[in-house]
This record gives structure tokens, sequence and C-alpha cells, in this order.
């Protein structure tokens, strides 16, 4: 599992490679929280994961609270349809816009 | 350090003797190997300088000796040798040596090897530390999660999970288990059942479970309804679980003698409705968020409403099951279990099926999750047992005279559930408890009758057909979304007699009543019909209809044998 993010102008891409779990908390939280400027939108690529489990269903929450919560920004893409699966029984589209 | 030189020519002893000294080190002498072992047992040195050929007994046998006496100890040997004494290197190794020094003496090479074996020596002896603190505490860790587990274990009891028609498997992954599963008999018939995965494992995923279990339990003995307790739940969990903790969790109210069943699914995997006759499999989806995540105000809910009857089952679990693993590494799947579902659904074996599956599947492996899932029948209650008198203890606690008016408008018809409070007050009266199902029943008939025919207009036709009731919910759901004007207003009175009491209960509501006449005429026949006015009549001293039959007065009297 890998983590890394690119800042293009006041959007934060996140990308999560491999196993989205609980080994990523560290990795995935350093990405947005201390940055010198706070993003305005947050991308999340989901396009090389391989797995998600509700520990990383945790990680998004925490992203979307820091992000503004109800007033945030946070897109998910580039899901697979087994992502896409766990996402939708957990009716996470409710709070993340996914494609 | 203390460095035990056993070496038997005394001048080569001398001179080992000054060296070690001029390294700050004491020295204990032994020229012979049975002296040495006599001085290592009087106080174990550090490191020994042991000469390999001596007297009585030679190096390599005080060497194996003292490997094999002290294995708990690391006690460095060098043995001392000329370079002559090839064969004899291997030997020394072999006894337990751990390195050589070698004739002529050099100051310097013996100074360091000497500084090289105390860093080891600090080194094992740092590291036995830790290892004993480390033990320590978890031996520690251990022992509280034991005691915690108690205190869970009486908290998250089973309830009714023992019932004949109820099969489930729990299997945690460690002493708590983040998987919780419930289930309540209902004060009126009928039974609640509660699956919930929170997040992570062991204790942190176990400390939700306690207030969740208490508000399951405690609400559903009080008569709640299922949103009402799907709402709390949220609630407490959304105060209490830090951000990105949640649970999901699947909460079902099967009411037998309706054939009814209302669901709640907010992240567990889909449940299903097996028909034993038909073969069906129903799927019951997910549609809300876990539980936890939204505030009070954002949570909403959508209860999905099914008939549930003779024949039919309803199959729950977490995704534990999903997530089993196999040896190759391979997942169960929703597809194997959907096969197994379907496989013996024709015969009612749809539990025991995919115990053998996922036994089959995943052999010895250990699981990574909690595999928890439980099959309920659908039975024929026998509802009028629990309408028997129950002996109880005479009490004089509570109130003994009062009466009470609640008059419920349109707002408060909408949002608000007024039985829980009013059983609670009745059950204030020490010795109306043991009659707490009838009076409940009396009552929860009476309100829902006025609420719901009364003020709402609802027709109970639409009850009696086997999806009637799903569509009579909905209806039910309709009306109060749109309800304006109308009220219901409940008084009860109750005073004291002797050893028992009497209450007296009016409902009445704005709706346009029923022709009571008709009905009045049934209440001749001495069965118990399900529902209804007949059975009021049955367990009340009196039921009488005023004005066109929108008011309902009941005369409730008991009396308490004394024990």
């Amino acid at each position: 599992m890998s983590v890394s993010s690119v800042k293009s102008g006041n959007e934060l891409v996140i990308k999560v490679s491999g196993k989205f779990d609980f080994s990523c908390h560290q990795d995935f939280r350093a990405t947005y929280e201390d940055l010198p400027e706070k993003p305005e939108k947050y991308k999340i690529d989901l396009g090389e994961t391989t797995y998600l489990d509700s520990s990383a269903l945790g990680m998004l929450l925490l992203l979307r609270d820091f992000a503004g919560g109800d007033n945030s920004k946070v897109h998910i893409v580039n899901a697979n349809s087994e992502i896409k699966k766990i996402l939708s029984i957990s009716n996470f589209e409710q709070l993340f816009a996914i494609d | 350090m203390n460095i035990l030189i056993a070496e038997d020519n005394f001048t080569d002893r001398l001179i080992l003797r000054k060296l070690v000294e001029a390294q700050g080190h004491q020295v204990v002498e032994a020229e012979n190997g049975f002296i040495a072992l006599e001085r290592i047992e009087e106080s174990l040195p550090d490191i020994i300088l042991l000469d390999a050929m001596m007297p009585e007994l030679d190096g390599f046998e005080v060497a194996q000796r003292v490997k094999a006496n002290y294995p708990a100890h690391y006690i460095p040997i060098i043995f001392i040798t000329s370079l002559s004494e090839n064969d004899s290197f291997v030997k020394c190794i072999e006894s337990g040596g751990d390195d050589f020094f070698t004739k002529p003496f050099n100051k310097v090479i013996l100074q360091a090897k000497i500084s090289a074996f105390q860093r080891a020596k600090n080194l094992y002896e740092t590291v036995i530390k830790q290892k004993q603190e480390i033990e320590f505490h978890t031996e520690h860790l251990i022992q509280e999660q034991q005691v915690a587990k108690k205190i869970f274990d009486n908290i998250a009891h089973k309830g009714a999970l023992a019932e004949p028609y109820i099969q489930y498997a729990v299997s945690p992954m460690s002493i708590f288990n983040g998987d919780i599963l419930l289930a309540a008999k209902r004060p009126l018939g009928g039974i609640n059942v509660f699956l919930g995965d929170f997040t992570g494992h062991g204790l942190p995923a176990s400390i939700g479970a306690m207030p969740a279990s208490d508000i399951f339990f405690g609400m559903t003995a009080k008569g709640f309804e299922l949103y009402e307790i799907v709402q709390e739940l949220n609630s407490r969990l959304h105060a209490i679980l830090p951000t990105g903790f949640f649970c999901c969790g699947l909460m079902a109210e099967i009411d037998f003698e309706e054939s009814s069943l209302k669901l709640w699914n907010g992240g567990l995997p889909d449940a299903y409705i097996l028909d034993k006759k038909s073969g069906e499999v129903q799927e019951l989806p997910s549609n809300h968020l876990p539980l936890g995540i939204l505030s009070e105000e954002q949570f909403k809910i959508n209860l999905d409403v099914r008939s549930f009857e003779h024949g039919q089952s309803l199959f729950v679990y977490s995704d534990g099951v999903i997530e089993a693993e196999n040896a190759e590494g391979e997942l169960f799947g929703r597809d194997r279990l959907l096969v197994a579902l379907c496989e013996s659904v024709t015969e009612g074996r749809g539990f025991s099926t995919v115990k053998k599956a996922i036994k089959s599947f995943v052999g010895e492996m250990e699981q990574g999750d909690d595999i928890t899932y439980i099959e309920v029948k659908n039975h024929e209650e026998l509802n009028y047992e629990s309408f028997n008198q129950v002996a109880g203890h005479f009490h004089i606690s509570g109130p003994s005279d009062s009466s009470f008016v609640l008059t419920l408008g349109p707002e408060s018809l909408k949002s608000f559930n007024p039985l829980p409070a009013l059983s609670q007050h009745l059950m204030e009266i020490g010795s109306l408890r043991s009659y707490r199902t009838q009076v409940l029943t009396i009552l929860t008939e009476l309100y829902s009758n006025s609420f719901e025919h009364g003020v709402l207009g609802l027709s109970s036709e639409l009850k009696k057909s086997a999806d009637g009731f799903a569509e009579y919910y909905r209806q039910r759901e309709k009306r109060i979304k749109e309800l304006a004007d109308g009220y219901v207003k409940i008084s009860m009175e109750h005073e004291n007699i002797e050893r028992g009491g009497r209450l007296v209960i009016e409902v009445c509501d704005s709706g346009d009543g029923f022709d009571y006449n008709k009905l009045q005429n049934s209440f001749d026949e001495k069965y118990l019909s399900g529902r209804g006015y007949p059975l009021i009549n049955q367990l009340a001293e009196s039921i009488e209809f005023f004005d066109n039959g929108s008011r309902v007065k009941v005369v409730y009297k008991w009396q308490v044998e004394e024990v």
C-alpha cells in the first residue's frame, strides 16, 4: 500500500495504491494535515486501490471532517466496481461525490 | 566487572590478573577445573578466562558445565590456549567457548576482547529487562481485558437469542467482539433483532457496544418503536464515537401475529428473506449510512416494511462472512453465500447450509474478521400465554390516587409516541406491575385505533391481506406527513382498592367514529381473535363507546394475591 499526493492549484489529489487499510492511517493523514495552504477541493484517486475496509472508510470520514464536514468538497474517483460496491453498501454517496 | 581466571600455571595466572586489573576489573582466581566451578557457584562471574589444559577437570568440561548449569545467564568464556594446540580450537567452540586468547599474551588484544564482551553483555541484559517489562505489561493488559469482558457480558446479554426459532453464529477474533448480536422480545409480542458491526476490532470496537446494548434492551422493553430505537442509537453513538468510527448495523422488528417485518439497514450487506414455500429469496439492501456518522438533525429513516409469514425466515450477516478467507487467500464472497442459501431454501435449512459452506471453505484458516450471522424463522406466537395473571408481591409504593389528561395535537401525533411514557407512569403504581402486559396491550390498542383509524382515517381492512400490511404502512406514513389537524386525548384515573386498584382509561379522537353496535355483538364470542376491541373486552372489566364511536372508556380492575 502506498499513499501519494499532488497539489494543483486549490485542489489536493490523494492517490492510494494497493490495500487501503489501517496501515495507511499515518500516511493518509500526513498528506492533508499540515499543508501551508489549505486546499479548497480534494480528489481521492482509487484507481489503483485493490481493497478498502472499514478503517479506510473511517479515514475518508476524518478527511471530510477536516475539509469542512457538510461544506467540504471531496470527490472520490476511479473506484473499481468492487470498491464502488463497498462504498454503496455504506451509502457513502450521501456524503461524497463518487464516480 | 568480575572476571574469573581459571589457569593452573601460576605465572600465567599472575600475568593475566595484572592485565585484567589494569583495565579496572575485579579478579577471582582458580587453579583447576573443580575450584573454578566452586568459585562460579559462590558468585557468578561476568566473564571467564579459561585455560583449556588444567589438571583435575579441564577447561572443556568446565565450559560445558557452565553452559548447562546457567542457561539463563550470559557468561562469555574466553579460552586461553597456545597457538600450537590447533585441534583444540574446534573443541573450545564446541564445548561452549565464545572466543580465544593465545600466548604470547597481548595486553591490547585482551582488553579489546573483554570490552567487546562487556558491550555484548550490556546489550543482552537490556534485552532481558525489556522482555520482562513487555511480559509484565502484556499480562496486565490481558487481565484488564478479561475483567472488562465480564462487565461487557453482563450488559450485552444474549436476550432472546436462545429462542427455538432463532439460530445464530458468533466467532470473535479476540476476547472482545467488534460484532454485536442482540435479540429482545417485545412486550406485546414479537421480537427485535440487532446485528451491529463496529469499526475496528477488540476492546475499542466493543466499547461502543455497551451503550448500544443498553439502549436496545431498555427501549425494546419499554415498548418503543423501531425507528425510535434506531434514532436514539445513532444519536448516542454520534455523541460518543470519535470521527471516523461508526457502527454498520441492521435492526429488525418482527411481529409474528401481524406477519410483518420492519427493517432498518445501515451499512450491512443485503439481508435476505427466505421463503420455504416459493423458494424465493428477497433482498433487503442497506440504504442508510452506518450509525454514529450523522447528527440527530441529519439522520433520516426510511424503513423497509415487508410481510413476513409462516414458512419465511430472515437471514442477516456481517461482512466477516463475505470476507472469510481460505488457505489460498480467496474470499468466501457473496456468490457462495447466495448459492448456499438458495440451495436449501425450500428445505428451510438456510442456517446450517451456510454454516457448513463456510466451515469447509475456510478449513483451519485463522480469520481476520468476526464472523456473525443469524436466521430468525417465522413461527406461530402464542400471544395469549402472556396475558395470564402473574401473582406478584403486594407493593404499597407509588401513586395511589392520581389522574391526568394528555392531549396530542397534529405536531405531537406526527413525531411523538406517548405509549412508553404512559406505560412508564402506570408502572410506578407498584401493584400494577404484574399486569404490565395487559395494561400496555389495552393502551396500545386504544391509542393506535384512535390515531390510525380516527385521526388518520385508515381502514383496518387493508391489514388483512398478505402484502396489505406494507401498503397500510406506506399510507400511514403518507398521512402522518400530511397531517394538519386533529387530536387524540387520553385521560387516566387511578384509585386504590384493597390489595389492588381500579384504572379508568378514556381515549377520544377528532375522527368520525364507527358503528360500534355491530362490534358489541361479537363480544359474546369467547375466543381471543388477535388484536382489537374484542381482546380488550376480554382483558378489562368493561369497555364502552360514546359519541359516534370516537370516545372509548375502559375500566380495568386488578388485585394482587399476597405471596
